[in-house]
């Protein structure tokens, strides 16, 4: 009888769907975007870096075959033609994020560099181990990423 | 088996002078009494860095001593601060047969914080003497079984024998003495927390807080336990061995176009399970037992040897016929064969394809795992990087770094991860299919090619039929032979290379058996009658001393200690988060010291030692800590040594002492101060 009841009541009652949840990419996460693009501009010259650049590291550091790519063509072991690098709007978000939260800052709308706490925040992310490839990717190729050889890399130039 | 403190110095030169401290005890039961952030814990940490067991605290091998060794030392009077310039430790041990070594490691200095100088005569209480010197080493691979490593002279010191255990990737390692001092060594960063103790498991050693308790204990188990973690491995290796050969046996089967059938996939003890299986063949399209189809060849063979060998005049007729009908079964064949190769080709771009979707899944993985250690971050950076809501004007936001509201709901993280992980598991799954389906078609073409080459030989045997003169042999007869015999032998060597590999499966049947047979005659009770007695004790000691302590969570009677864990327990449950603070710390005070009370009269590998540092953690009431000093000295009266730290108030410390046998040692202030006369 019991069932009968909520049987009724399931057909004649009020309901509502509610649509299932979609996966989202880890890395397209708001904490991850933003603890990526941290450590960006970490591994950079003073802890800033032009948007290219930001963009330029975010793009390649972000998969394993990719990272593979781009130690490569900073080793010159293979042309900078085969590094095809994307201007993603994740980035930008990820910075306007970042920003709002006071860890990072822009200049002239040009170039992001580390706030203080933000130094502080890369500091627990290293401590943290997380984004371990990323962070060991970044700690290699940063340095040798300077402006110019990204602009170089950007125009398809031997640098 | 025993081990006491006998003196512990700390040295520091500065650019101010000397400055350092010296704490002498005198066995029994010492209450080293100094307030709070005056270096207490720095004189018991300085011991444990001096013998080499800083891993006992933390993971990494940094020097577990306060910037009063490493850095500068402040001046309790003037407040100045002098940088160290040098600096170290060193402590006078004494061992069961009164014999004293004095133990020095350089904290800051030049020279390789590795090395430990052993000096073999007790030269703190007694000054120097001519006595050997000797350098050890810690902190490296081999410190507690090579000759110069320090933990094996400091086992040997102490009496210890310590056995082999395994780690969990499968190799043996003794029992690191870091693993056994924090049963009766606790240290207050880190040693209050847990029962039987804070145990370090970075050296990857199974049980390891069983195994430690087990030989502090000398439990006769311990031998046994042993035993039944080799039998164990040897059981895994012997299950990886029969994979491997069942593998082996298929792929050869496989070379020669043949297939296995009924072959036991897990180990079996029985070696009719095993000679149960059989080859099969493929002919016509189906697959029949290669003993039948020889049997079948045997008697085609026979007839033809009967047979002489017909002229030519005579087979031709039929020939022509046979050529026409054998040029287009080849044809078939040949575009079967290119179907099943296009398949094939296709099944592994499809692999290849999962295979890459499999890594990218793994990739994601990580990535959401990352992301959700990250928005458990808030609290150390006081601000989320993963907010819900929007840091600038508050409205609620997904947690996705897309144009906001693209997606109607984002799933949380942690589904998210659920989600993946059974997308790797349903990928894993095709992959498999993939290489089997690919193994059926490369046994497909392998056997198809075969019957395509023997078409081809009897096309050319009849073809040269046709034109050869009326009265020589026929070629396509003696051809037919030939092909018979060569795909007899052909076969017999493949049944003997099966045979072979069976007779090697049969073997490990039988160490398969001998393995089952030794598992079975291990006793099912893990512990002897001995061992329950000393179980037994440790939980009447427990018992006695919570009486003296006020433990109020539950009657003490009810506590029992576990014969398989060794934790107390109540009611056969582990005894957790139902306990209040202060009562775990009690259990804590009486499980230590039980395990000292047992080894008083039984036979055990207890040293004889107890440390605690700064006991009256989570605000035990006063009482129980008049009730611990108590029983440590009823404890302590037998001849073991007991060292307890604290800064509680001095004349409430004095007053708890008073009626027992101890020794007081009373710091005012800092305990590192300045030293005039150069020691």
């Amino acid at each position: 009888m019991d069932d009968v009841v909520r049987l009724k009541a399931a057909f004649s009652g009020d309901f509502t769907v509610t649509k299932r949840p979609e996966p989202v990419p880890g890395d397209l996460r708001v904490g991850w975007g933003q603890s990526l693009l941290l450590l960006v501009l970490a591994s950079s010259r003073g802890q800033r870096c032009s948007l290219q650049k930001v963009h330029f590291l975010a793009h390649l550091s972000r998969t394993g075959p990719l990272r593979q790519l781009t130690r490569e063509v900073m080793a010159r072991r293979r042309d900078p033609v085969e590094l095809a690098i994307r201007i993603e709007p994740w980035v930008n978000r990820a910075a306007a994020f970042g920003k709002a939260n006071g860890l990072i800052t822009s200049r002239d709308g040009k170039s992001l560099a580390l706030t203080d706490s933000g130094k502080v925040a890369v500091k627990a992310l290293r401590a943290a181990g997380v984004l371990a490839d990323e962070t060991a990717f970044l700690d290699e190729i940063g340095k040798l990423a300077t402006e110019q050889v990204v602009d170089s890399i950007m125009k398809m130039e031997a640098f | 088996m025993s081990l006491r403190i006998k003196h512990i110095r700390l040295r520091a030169h500065t650019t101010g002078g000397l400055y350092g401290t010296d704490v002498s005890l005198d066995g029994g039961l010492t209450v080293l009494h100094a307030p709070n952030t005056s270096g207490k814990s720095t004189v018991l940490h300085a011991f444990l860095y001096a013998l080499g067991l800083e891993q006992m605290l933390s993971p990494r091998r940094e020097i577990p001593l306060s910037y009063a060794m490493r850095d500068y030392v402040e001046d309790p009077h003037t407040s100045q601060r002098h940088r160290i310039l040098e600096s170290y430790v060193s402590v006078e041990i004494e061992n069961s047969s009164g014999e004293r070594i004095t133990v020095r490691r350089n904290v800051v200095s030049q020279t390789d914080k590795r090395l430990i100088n052993v000096i073999d005569g007790p030269e703190l209480s007694q000054g120097p003497g001519a006595y050997m010197h000797r350098d050890y080493f810690v902190s490296d691979p081999g410190a507690a079984q090579r000759e110069a490593g320090f933990h094996r002279r400091l086992a040997e010191f102490m009496g210890w024998e310590l056995p082999f255990v395994k780690r969990y990737d499968g190799g043996d390692c003794p029992l690191y003495v870091e693993t056994i001092f924090p049963l009766f060594f606790v240290e207050q960063k880190v040693g209050w927390t847990t029962i039987p103790g804070a145990i370090p498991t970075q050296f990857r050693i199974r049980e390891v807080h069983r195994r430690s308790v087990e030989f502090l204990m000398n439990f006769e188990t311990h031998d046994m336990e042993l035993r039944r973690q080799d039998l164990e491995l040897r059981i895994n290796a012997a299950r990886g061995e029969w994979v491997k050969t069942t593998g082996d046996i298929g792929a050869t089967a496989m070379a020669s176009g043949l297939r296995v059938a009924r072959l036991p996939i897990n180990p079996t003890m029985f070696e009719n399970d095993v000679r149960a299986s059989f080859l099969e063949v493929a002919e016509g399209g189906e697959w029949r037992s290669l003993a039948e189809r020889m049997a079948e060849l045997l008697e085609e063979m026979r007839t033809i040897d009967e047979q002489r060998i017909p002229e030519v005049q005579s087979v031709v007729e039929g020939a022509a016929d046979e050529v026409e009908k054998l040029t287009a079964e080849i044809h078939a064949k040949n575009s079967e064969r290119a179907e099943i190769f296009r398949a094939r080709q296709s099944e592994m771009v499809q692999q290849a394809s999962i295979d890459q979707r499999i890594e990218q899944l793994g990739d994601d993985l990580q990535k959401n795992k990352d992301a959700l250690k990250l928005r458990k971050f808030g609290s150390t950076l006081s601000r989320e990087l993963a907010p819900n809501h929007c840091p600038t004007c508050e409205q609620p936001i997904d947690d996705a770094l897309l144009p906001q509201g693209t997606l109607d709901a984002v799933m949380s993280i942690e589904e998210n991860i659920e989600y993946i992980g059974a997308q790797v598991k349903a990928f894993k799954r095709l992959a498999d299919r993939s290489t089997a389906i690919i193994r059926e078609l490369d046994l497909e073409l392998l056997t198809s090619g075969e019957d395509v080459r023997r078409m081809s030989s009897r096309l050319r045997a009849l073809k040269s039929d046709l034109i050869a003169p009326s009265h020589s042999a026929s070629a396509s007869f003696i051809e037919d032979r030939l092909r018979l015999e060569q795909r007899l032998n052909q076969l017999r060597d493949a049944e003997a290379r099966f045979d072979e590999q069976l007779n090697r499966l049969v073997e490990q049947a039988s160490t398969w058996s001998g393995l089952l047979s030794e598992k079975q005659g291990l006793p099912d009770a893990r512990l002897s009658e001995f061992d329950i007695a000393k179980v037994r004790a440790l939980e009447g000691s427990i018992r006695t001393q919570l009486a003296q302590y006020g433990f109020i969570t539950f009657p003490p009677r009810d506590l029992t200690v576990s014969e398989d864990t060794y934790r107390p327990e109540k009611e056969g449950f582990e005894i957790g988060f139902e306990l209040s603070a202060s009562d775990s710390i009690r259990l804590k005070w009486a499980y230590q010291l039980g395990l000292l009370d047992v080894a008083r009269s039984r036979l055990t590998n207890h040293p004889g030692l107890v440390v605690f540092d700064e006991p009256r953690q989570q605000e035990a009431a006063e009482m129980s800590v008049a009730g611990l000093l108590s029983e440590a000295a009823r404890i302590a009266a037998s001849g073991v040594q007991i060292l307890i730290a604290t800064s509680e108030d001095l004349s409430t410390v004095k007053n708890f002492v008073a009626n027992v046998d101890r020794q007081l040692i009373v710091f005012e202030h800092r305990m590192i101060e300045r030293i005039e006369t150069g020691v």
